[in-house]
């Protein structure tokens, strides 16, 4: 496996300003991506996964403003906040692939024109070999035959075969990396695995690298290598698969894995978190996590803990870990 | 058992297109059989489109069977059955305050007499452990799980037998999902009730569910006790549902590559055991005790 590091990103933080108030929406996200790796972000909804990774592309909507951070890209520098910048990453560098494939898609042009759109929005494709390019990538995507599809509109399509197509407009500028923000969550459990495979399949063949948005977490156990746990717009665990799904150390990621219940075990009740993820706007004092927690102590509310270093890649964000 | 489901379909004409005269029928439920004992809990997994909700329906009486019965042990149906839906946002009215949300099924069904309500309100409040601040409020107040609590306790005002929950966790976020998980097993043990549970969550049924009824496009494919389901899964497609790995079994599952069969197995197109014999719809086999599949495989 090829371990070379693709996209670091540090520090960022992101505000979102609402009709009276301001909230930060994210802070302080650290990231670091290596080549053919498969990232998994998860956390509830309102967590900041999906804020942080459209900061990572410049994609935030207009009130969205990024506060502070940096993003490394093949040993370049970037900042967020410079428009002209990130336009040239964008698409180019990374692909984003969006959860509801047809919101997304235009409804009045054909799959075929929309991604001839994404081609030639990228000079460093042969505009001559246009055509030969749209067919490979609809035969890439197994959108086959591609002659037929090309003439298609996406209410002619399923769910999944409209998540091809998106997915096939995101190889199109021959990215480095791809964004997938929930792409299987209005799928069917087979469609699912199907649009995973092909995206395992594509990460092969192209040396992509993935990070992968969701809140399945059965999902991931199934082909992702790290994951980071955000709750609250920060990173509270982060590590590799193994260690975080089978040494949770963060009470919000052991409460996490203990809300989903275990098809082999036989259980009367589940254990739950209390409460629900706290507003943006009204966040509590210190440990972001506190008022949830089942070891909650004084200093938790005092201050926020820092990321503690458990092992090389394992990382939490709890005073438990804290040595004497 | 509260109710019996016999060979129960039900079929819908759909336009070829907005010109066109010709229909086309569509059997969204397609010759489906089960029970469901008291206390006891059926869980139905289904993709979209595979008739969970139409299933739901017709067990409510809320559309009538094409052919087909379902045998009640009751009289007053809509009383006895009630349905608690997927999207809390949609099924409360954002017009009206809990207090009189709460309300209308105790005048509609004339429960009790008025001077009594309150109480009554209160009762169910504290079963679904909400507080009784929430009365004043509106739909709009509260946070997904919340609006599921009172949806539940909106149900459960008519002291029903049967609660049809469709897919009664899937909007809400995963620690919100174990707190209503919860709350509708205690329910369960503390009213002695019968839940018809739809998801497509194969965790969550696992959890809940007794019994459980495979539904693939309105076909019962599997149906048998939760252990019997989930530790020996006869269908290739519940195979394919509880299989661990990533790596689908029919390597060349093609979209353009389908046949339209009409009559025969409803898995014909992504099974890798297809033979021609699939052509043929399966009768309904019983490999062991009170394990049902509908596969050509388990024929002896």
């Amino acid at each position: 496996m090829n371990n070379k590091k693709l996209l670091e990103v540090r520090r960022l933080s992101v505000s979102i300003q609402l009709e009276d108030k301001k909230i930060f929406a994210v802070h302080n996200f650290e990231l670091t991506l290596n080549q053919r790796e498969v990232l998994a972000i998860i956390g509830e909804s309102g967590c900041g996964k999906t804020t942080a990774v459209q900061a990572i592309t410049g994609l935030g909507g207009k009130n969205t403003t990024i506060v502070d951070g940096e993003i490394i890209l093949e040993d370049i520098t970037f900042s967020p906040q410079n428009e002209s910048q990130m336009k040239k990453i964008r698409g180019a560098r990374i692909s984003y692939i969006f959860q509801d494939p047809t919101s997304y898609l235009n409804p009045i042009l054909t799959i075929g024109e929309q991604i001839e759109e994404m081609i030639l929005a990228h000079p460093d494709v042969d505009e001559k070999k246009k055509i030969d390019t749209l067919h490979r990538l609809l035969e890439l995507v197994e959108l086959k035959p591609p002659e037929k599809f090309l003439w298609l509109y996406p209410h002619q399509l399923s769910g999944g075969m409209n998540q091809r197509a998106m997915i096939a407009m995101a190889l199109a500028s021959n990215p480095k990396i791809l964004i997938a923000d929930e792409p299987t969550t209005n799928l069917d459990y087979i469609t699912e695995l199907k649009i995973i495979k092909l995206l395992l399949y594509l990460k092969n063949k192209f040396d992509l690298s993935i990070i992968f948005i969701t809140h399945n977490i059965s999902l991931i156990e199934k082909f992702a290598d790290n994951i980071v746990v955000m709750y609250a717009g920060r990173i509270v665990e982060k590590g590799t698969k193994e260690e975080v799904l089978g040494n949770p150390l963060h009470p919000y990621t052991q409460g996490l894995l203990d809300c989903i219940p275990k098809i082999s075990h036989n259980i009367k009740q589940l254990n739950t978190i209390t409460g629900s993820v706290p507003e943006l706007s009204s966040l509590p004092t210190g440990c972001k996590f506190h008022p949830r927690c089942r070891y909650v102590m004084a200093r938790c509310l005092e201050e926020e803990p820092e990321l503690y270093k458990l092992s090389e890649t394992h990382f939490s964000r709890c005073y438990l870990l804290h040595k004497i | 058992m509260l109710l019996v489901a016999q060979n129960l379909t039900k079929e819908y004409l759909i336009e070829k297109s907005i010109f066109s005269l010709q229909t086309i029928k569509v059997k969204a439920v397609n010759g489906i059989n089960f029970g469901l004992e008291k206390e006891s809990v059926l869980g139905i997994i289904g993709e979209t489109g595979s008739g969970k909700t139409t299933l739901a329906k017709l067990i409510a009486k809320l559309i009538t069977p094409s052919s087909g019965q379902i045998k009640y042990s009751f009289c007053d149906i809509r009383k006895s059955i009630q349905i608690i839906f997927q999207n809390p946002y949609n099924s409360l009215n954002p017009r009206l305050k809990i207090k009189t949300i709460l309300k209308e099924p105790f005048i509609i069904h004339k429960i009790c007499s008025r001077s009594e309500i309150p109480a009554r309100i209160n009762d169910l409040l504290k079963k679904t452990k909400l507080n009784d601040t929430c009365l004043d409020k509106y739909p709009e107040q509260f946070s997904g799980g919340q609006r599921q609590r009172i949806a539940i306790a909106r149900a459960l005002a008519v002291q029903p037998q049967i609660l049809i929950c469709d897919e009664p966790t899937s909007s809400l976020d995963l620690s919100i999902q174990a707190q209503i998980l919860n709350l509708f097993v205690c329910l369960k043990n503390e009213l002695k009730l019968c839940y018809v549970f739809i998801s497509h969550n194969l965790e969550v049924i696992s959890f809940i569910a007794d019994k459980v009824l495979i539904l693939y496009k309105g076909v019962d494919i599997e149906k048998g006790t939760k252990e019997q389901v989930f530790k020996n899964p006869l269908h290739p497609y519940t195979k394919i549902l509880l299989s661990k790995d990533l790596i689908l079994q029919n390597s060349n599952l093609n979209q353009t590559e389908e046949e339209n069969i009409l009559n025969g197995c409803p898995f014909y197109n992504q099974c890798r055991y297809r033979m021609k014999r699939c052509f043929e719809m399966p009768q309904e086999l019983q490999p062991e005790d009170q394990h049902y599949v509908k596969c050509h495989l388990y024929q002896r």
